[in-house]
């Protein structure tokens, strides 16, 4: 027996066990396995004779070796299954990607926010300007047979412009007759405002037409109520549209009762559901065409006043019947008269984007237009992309250590790059549900800016939204596939151990950079030039003097008669400066008649556009007289026996001295007459057209139908009470309205206003996207180096220092995407401003002005950051890890 | 002395061919194997355990605890069917190489090589 302390085997398997579970790597049930297998050892070494304690010693010798080999044999086994068992599919990890997607979005509120919002706002407006394309697109489509409906014109551009858009009633009647491949014509004739009457409801209604009968069979407007094929046959029917039949007749259905028009009874014949605003004829009542009674109605010559709609039978060219109205044409009026007329085919909906011709019934839009916006919307759209795209790519080191666990784990590059583009299309979806909120939120807006009125079905149409979907689907593997390429190739090592370099990655970041910047250069320079151009219009010399000019129109004969008496009235009060009364006025309609200047050959005459005037005309509009005088009312011949034209018209009549040549109007008898004056030029519509010849007269007083009222500025709130109430002296009966000329003369540039507003505000949502999609970058790069500039700050840098380098950098990038983009916009705007007769020039001024914005933008974005960057304490950026 | 080769060859058939005879346990086996060689052969337990292990994760052997009266556990093990077909398998492989052997050094004690 020793003397040593009791060997007690319980403590002594104790401390066995004990050091046995600090071994890594074993397998549960191990210790207790081999714990029994100790027991066994040493009952069996007892019973050959050994002590407790030497059996003990001698059966837990070998046990360590075996928990090595049982330890490597584990680690062995834990890794074959991987190789041999399921692969872990993309599809097994949804849940995992959803939950990491998330979890980075809200780890990073702050870059994450900028890029959603940044993508959702340039979403939005792409759907915005998408919806306005497909509007413009789609104008004139909805008629039944709108693939055979063409519009009958004169293209003969000594009409005026490449022609005009009416012609004389015969020419449809004609062919529909004469020709097997017509089927059918309707023809329409602006319906002259008229006072409209019910009880004691008294309006001015505008935008009625004289319409054939064969109006509903052609075009098949929705009818409410009545019989399409009677409806416009008898002479005083009027179809209302429901907005007009509302006024007069709420809640009833109008169809069978009287509606007065102009003191005349009409009938109502049909209820028509509103007409869809994607047309160019807008109308709100239709009258039948069997109640015009104008004399020259069935003249070939004289009176072209139709706009004339020919439906085609199916299958037929349009070239094929043109030339066959062609032909038909000197039958009717003459071989002399041919060369002014040649006859051209519209097919309905082409013209809205791509007619320009003289009185068209609103001044169409241009398919340039949309091409623009669908550019800029684009644009906007590509620089939210590269925004994502270059957060996502500069995020990337924070990533590393994930990708690097991930790759260890056994996720192969398709899957990371999988899971990447599935994050992506994550970001774009959560963008895109924002972007609708947006673009519900911002319709209004939108409708003020763009002069429409969209509702939110127009937004919400069903081929819009699936457009919209697959744009989704595009933008998040269009922005995400560079950069779940490029976190999927690192290498699993190098990105556990944080040493991942972006090398290449950053020639591409620099060149999404340039891109966004150059996109914005060019936007930011194209609304320069519109915005100058516009101005330039606006402010041109006209020829005559467009403020505090009234316009009245007559509508009572005793307003024509008592002319001189009226104007006299008018007078007494010393705010109105001067009254004029004519048919016509600057930017409105004149008399397409043709005139005949003595001396000059049929086919060698001038358009000249006619207007029958007043002595008092060209001083109220301010015109100047630069050769010969005015008209007087001391010389009695002056009325209906002379003529005053403008310069343009004496350069085309080849006429150097003007004075006492003699131009006749044959068709009203009237001259042939002396010029006795020349006019300066002025501006008689809108700046797209070079100013025309005209010719002034003074016409019998059935002619007249407006005044023109020139008033001083002050005041003005009298000088309109006064006019009224002398209007309702002479004419009790009809209510007094007027316009402001240069009101109305604004309108004359809608399109080009509704341009400019569009322009604009895309112009500012892609800088802010841009800047936006700077600030993001420059906070990013920034951070990676605030180590750096901890320790220049250390080393004894100032603020401005560091933030002269790191502003460095960018400089280098806004100077190549200038160099770019300036060019580009330069050429294309000087082709917009081709379409302009006065057009201004791009100067260097705007260039200029272009280049210090967009370093401007440049600059502010990345100074905020790299201040705030430099003014941190460098004991703080040295040490964060 | 068996060599070690030889030693971790013979292992697997031994086992599954030991617990085909019945179920049994790891001192167990080390005991039995002791007998079979007559003393000759001695196992280490980090030799027999691994294997087990490895055996048990293939699933050719299984195993169940017992609860013994001192209330210690005993880890039994014992063949699957798996593990059935896999001895046949061995079987087959040991005999190969047995009657090839056996043909080559043949009834004449002269080893002859061509």
């Amino acid at each position: 027996m020793s003397n040593k302390t009791m060997f007690n085997l319980e403590n002594a398997i104790k401390e066995w066990r004990k050091k046995l579970k600090k071994h890594p790597n074993l397998e549960p049930g191990v210790i207790e396995e081999l714990e029994m297998h100790l027991f066994d050892k040493i009952d069996s070494l007892k019973s050959e004779g050994l002590s407790e304690e030497e059996a003990f010693k001698k059966a837990s010798e070998k046990i360590p070796g075996a928990i090595d080999a049982l330890a490597s044999e584990f680690l062995k086994a834990k890794k074959k299954p991987v190789i041999k068992g399921t692969r872990v599919s993309f599809w097994m990890l949804m849940p995992n990607y959803y939950k990491v997607a998330l979890r980075q979005i809200y780890r990073q509120k702050g870059y994450s926010m900028i890029n959603i919002l940044g993508l959702a706002v340039g979403i939005a407006t792409t759907i915005l300007i998408m919806m306005y394309v497909k509007h413009e697109l789609t104008y004139d489509t909805f008629h039944t047979n709108s693939d055979r409906i063409y519009r009958l014109v004169n293209m003969n551009p000594t009409s005026g412009q490449q022609g005009i858009a009416k012609v004389t009633g015969p020419w449809g009647l004609t062919a529909n007759e004469n020709i097997p491949e017509v089927e059918n014509v309707t023809r329409f004739v602006f319906f002259t405002t008229p006072l409209v009457q019910r009880g004691e409801n008294i309006n001015y209604e505008v935008s009625g037409f004289y319409a054939d009968a064969s109006v509903f069979e052609v075009f098949g407007y929705e009818m409410i109520s009545g019989n399409p094929e009677t409806a416009l046959v008898n002479p005083n029917s009027v179809a209302l549209t429901e907005q007009v039949a509302d006024i007069y007749f709420p809640n009833e259905n109008p169809v069978g009762k009287a509606l007065t028009m102009n003191g005349t009874e009409y009938t109502v014949t049909a209820l028509l559901k509103d007409i869809p605003a994607n047309t160019h004829i807008s109308f709100r009542y239709l009258v039948s065409m069997s109640t015009l009674n104008h004399p020259d109605k069935d003249d070939w010559i004289r009176w072209n006043q139709f706009y004339t709609y020919l439906l085609l039978a199916e299958g037929v060219s349009a070239d094929v019947v043109a030339d066959k109205f062609q032909q038909l044409l000197p039958t009717y009026i003459g071989e002399e008269a041919m060369p002014r007329y040649k006859a051209g085919m519209q097919l309905i909906s082409d013209i809205h984007l791509n007619s320009d011709l003289f009185r068209e019934i609103t001044p169409n839009s241009n398919i340039t237009y949309v091409y623009a916006f669908s550019a800029i919307a684009l644009l906007i759209l590509l620089i939210a992309c590269v925004n994502f795209t270059n957060l996502a790519t500069a995020k990337a080191m924070n990533r590393a250590r994930e990708i690097g666990i991930r790759k260890s784990a056994g996720a192969l590059r398709s899957t990371l790059r999988a899971q990447f583009l599935g994050e992506s299309i994550v970001y774009t979806f959560i963008s895109s549900v924002i972007a609708i909120g947006l673009a519900i939120a911002a319709l209004s807006l939108f409708n003020q800016i763009t002069l429409q009125s969209f509702t939110i079905s127009d937004l919400l149409d069903v081929r819009l939204v699936s457009w919209v979907l697959v744009l989704i689907v595009l933008i998040g593997i269009l922005s995400g596939s560079y950069p779940a390429f490029l976190l999927s190739g690192f290498k699993p090592i190098q990105s556990l151990k944080g040493q991942i370099k972006l090398s290449g990655s950053s020639t591409v970041r620099g060149g999404l950079v340039i891109f966004q910047f150059a996109i914005t250069t060019g936007l930011i320079l194209a609304t320069s030039v519109v915005i100058q151009q516009l101005n330039y219009v606006q402010n041109q010399d006209l020829g005559f003097d467009k403020e505090q000019l009234v316009i009245l129109r007559i509508r009572d004969n005793s307003l024509r008669e008592q002319a001189d008496t009226f104007k006299e009235e008018l007078l007494r009060n010393p705010a109105i400066i001067n009254a004029s009364i004519s048919a016509n006025f600057p930017g409105g309609t004149d008399y397409g008649i043709p005139s005949q200047p003595e001396g000059i050959p049929e086919d060698q005459r001038p358009p000249m556009r006619i207007l029958a005037v007043d002595h008092e005309f060209i001083d109220t509009f301010g015109m100047e007289v630069v050769q010969g005088r005015n008209f007087s009312r001391n010389i009695p011949t002056d009325t209906f026996g002379s003529v005053i034209i403008n310069q343009e018209a004496a350069k085309q009549l080849g006429w150097e001295n003007p004075l006492n040549h003699r131009i006749a109007i044959e068709g009203i008898d009237f001259g042939p007459a002396p010029v006795i004056g020349v006019l300066e030029d002025f501006h008689f519509r809108s700046f797209r057209e070079t100013i025309a010849p005209i010719m002034l007269f003074i016409p019998t007083t059935e002619w007249y139908t407006y005044y023109t009222i020139r008033i001083s500025p002050e005041n003005v709130e009298e000088s309109l009470a006064h006019i009224q109430d002398t209007w309702e002296k002479f004419d009790p009966v009809n209510p007094f309205s007027s316009i402001f000329f240069d009101s109305y003369y604004q309108g004359l540039y809608y399109q080009e206003q509704s341009t400019q507003n569009l322009l604009n505000y895309s112009t500012m949502l892609a800088i802010i996207i841009s800047a936006i999609g700077l600030f993001g970058l420059a906070s990013f790069i920034t951070e990676k180096r605030t180590k750096e500039i901890g320790i220049r700050k250390v080393l004894g840098a100032s603020v401005k220092e560091v933030v002269f380098m790191m502003g460095k950098q960018f400089t280098k990038f806004v100077a190549i995407s200038l160099l770019i983009a300036i060019p580009v916009a330069y050429f294309g705007m000087g082709k917009w401003l081709e379409s302009f007769a006065y057009k201004t020039n791009i100067n260097g001024v705007t260039i200029l002005i272009t280049a210090a914005s967009v370093f401007g933008i440049a600059w502010i974005s990345v100074s905020y950051q790299s201040i705030k960057a430099a003014l941190s304490n460098p004991i703080n950026s040295l040490r964060s890890e | 002395m068996i060599s070690r080769e030889l030693k971790a060859a013979s292992s697997k058939p031994m086992i599954l061919s030991i617990l085909n005879k019945g179920e049994s346990y790891g001192y167990e086996i080390i005991q039995k194997i002791e007998q079979l060689s007559g003393g000759e052969w001695e196992w280490s337990e980090a030799m027999l355990y691994p294997v087990l292990h490895r055996l048990d994760a293939d699933g050719l052997i299984q195993s169940r605890w017992a609860i013994l009266e001192n209330r210690r556990k005993r880890k039994y093990y014992s063949l699957t069917p798996k593990g059935k077909e896999a001895l046949q398998v061995e079987k087959q492989r040991w005999m190969k190489v047995h009657n090839a052997l056996v043909r080559l050094w043949g009834p004449s004690p002269q080893l002859s090589f061509e």
